[in-house]
């Protein structure tokens, strides 16, 4: 920032103690120290100049520093932007003393747990020709469309409206099974918004941390089983993100 | 079975144990993580232009458009290519890249290139002043050549 006043940007709370060693080994993060009061500690840095490729750089540097935490410790992430006035004291004080009872409690709920993200893209060909074979309204209008040389917006725009409404049906019947798939190796999941077209699925997981590998060999099962139709991707480990708002994530 | 999954490369599943760009960033921390009302956040300048640019609305026209132009460049043995690469050339530019290489992270991608093109030109040379503005020395690894 360039103004007078002084803020120190926020990535996230850990118990105090922890060896973040991780945080310490990679490379390419800016730089970045924990203030400690009590049992608590804050993951704080320098806040960034208030400009759009700072602003990005940021973005970048909050999400990796606080991955890099969570590979050693439990972190409660912060919402990105946060920032305390005043310096580390400041942060003891007025950040993590006087939030102290809600950290706590948090920490203690995702004290095992980590989250790994599922996205499910259909490989574009596949899918569309799958639809193509199984819904002749389609497949006619798509032949229509293309012989007739001069394609119309509204042909166009009907012609993927159908397809739109095929794909959902897709991926609802896919999302769900991959869902059940994943639930016995998990605590908890949710539906995040998707991200294109032909995304499928994408699924925050809350794992615990000592069945990583058994929901990567699961995830990893999943994906060779659909590769015909669908790629998966798997992020993480990283912070609870997607589940700090909920009292109890759980399976239903 | 063949996947290896910390590997990266082998079987079907593509593993990604760090975030590296700035797309993935956008759908995993915007608007998530713990918020404490007592301190204002900031306004940010280039947020919004990131969350506009990383929301793609599923069902709307524009989406339909994307699906009618996907099954419009499907290759089939009954048309004929002559003329249709005509109607799908321009239309398709965008995407055409996307057919072999996973349409769907191209779109993301695509758009935050754009992003860059529009907020930050001349991006690629950092300024002596980023140092003394406090940029941590670390930081600024990734924008060198």
């Amino acid at each position: 920032m360039n103004d007078n006043e002084q803020y120190i940007w926020v990535y996230g709370v850990v118990p105090a103690g922890a060896a973040l060693d991780e945080l310490e080994r990679r490379d390419q993060l800016p730089e970045v120290r924990v203030v400690e009061m009590g049992d608590l500690g804050a993951i704080v840095g320098t806040a960034p100049r208030n400009d759009a490729k700072a602003t990005r750089d940021q973005a970048l540097a909050h999400a990796r520093v606080l991955e890099a935490a969570t590979a050693d410790a439990p972190v409660i992430p912060f919402r990105f932007g946060t920032m305390v006035p005043g310096g580390d004291e400041q942060v003891g004080s007025d950040l993590l003393d006087a939030h102290h009872d809600e950290f706590a409690q948090v920490l203690e709920r995702f004290r095992d747990c980590v989250q790994l993200t599922v996205k499910a893209n259909y490989d574009e060909e596949p899918l569309l020709r799958e639809i193509l074979e199984e819904e002749p309204e389609i497949a006619e209008l798509q032949r229509q469309s293309r012989q007739s040389g001069e394609v119309t917006r509204d042909v166009k725009v009907r012609l993927g409206e159908l397809i739109s409404a095929a794909v959902q049906q897709r991926r609802e019947l896919d999302a769900t099974d991959i869902l059940e798939r994943l639930k016995p190796v998990s605590r908890a999941a949710v539906d995040d918004q998707l991200e294109s077209e032909f995304m499928a699925l994408n699924a925050p997981f809350l794992v615990e941390r000592d069945r990583i590998q058994e929901f990567e060999d699961a995830v990893a099962q999943v994906a060779d089983e659909r590769q015909e139709r669908m790629h998966l991707t798997l992020l993480g480990p990283m912070p609870v993100y997607n589940f700090i708002d909920l009292e109890e994530p759980a399976w239903a | 079975m063949a996947v290896q999954p910390s590997g990266g490369g082998a079987g079907a599943l593509q593993r990604q144990q760090e975030t590296s760009s700035l797309a993935d960033v956008v759908g995993t921390i915007l608007d998530k993580g713990i918020v404490i009302d007592v301190f204002a956040r900031v306004s940010l300048v280039g947020i919004e232009l990131l969350r506009v640019d990383a929301r793609i609305v599923v069902a709307s026209i524009e989406s339909y458009l994307t699906f009618a132009e996907a099954a419009n460049r499907l290759e089939i043995g009954t048309n004929e290519p002559g003329q249709l690469t005509d109607v799908v050339g321009d239309v398709s530019e965008a995407g055409s890249k996307g057919v072999s290489e996973g349409k769907t992270k191209g779109a993301i991608e695509a758009g935050v290139d754009k992003l860059s093109d529009y907020i930050a030109p001349g991006d690629e040379e950092p300024e002596d002043q980023e140092q003394e503005a406090g940029r941590p020395a670390r930081g600024r690894q990734e924008s060198r050549r």
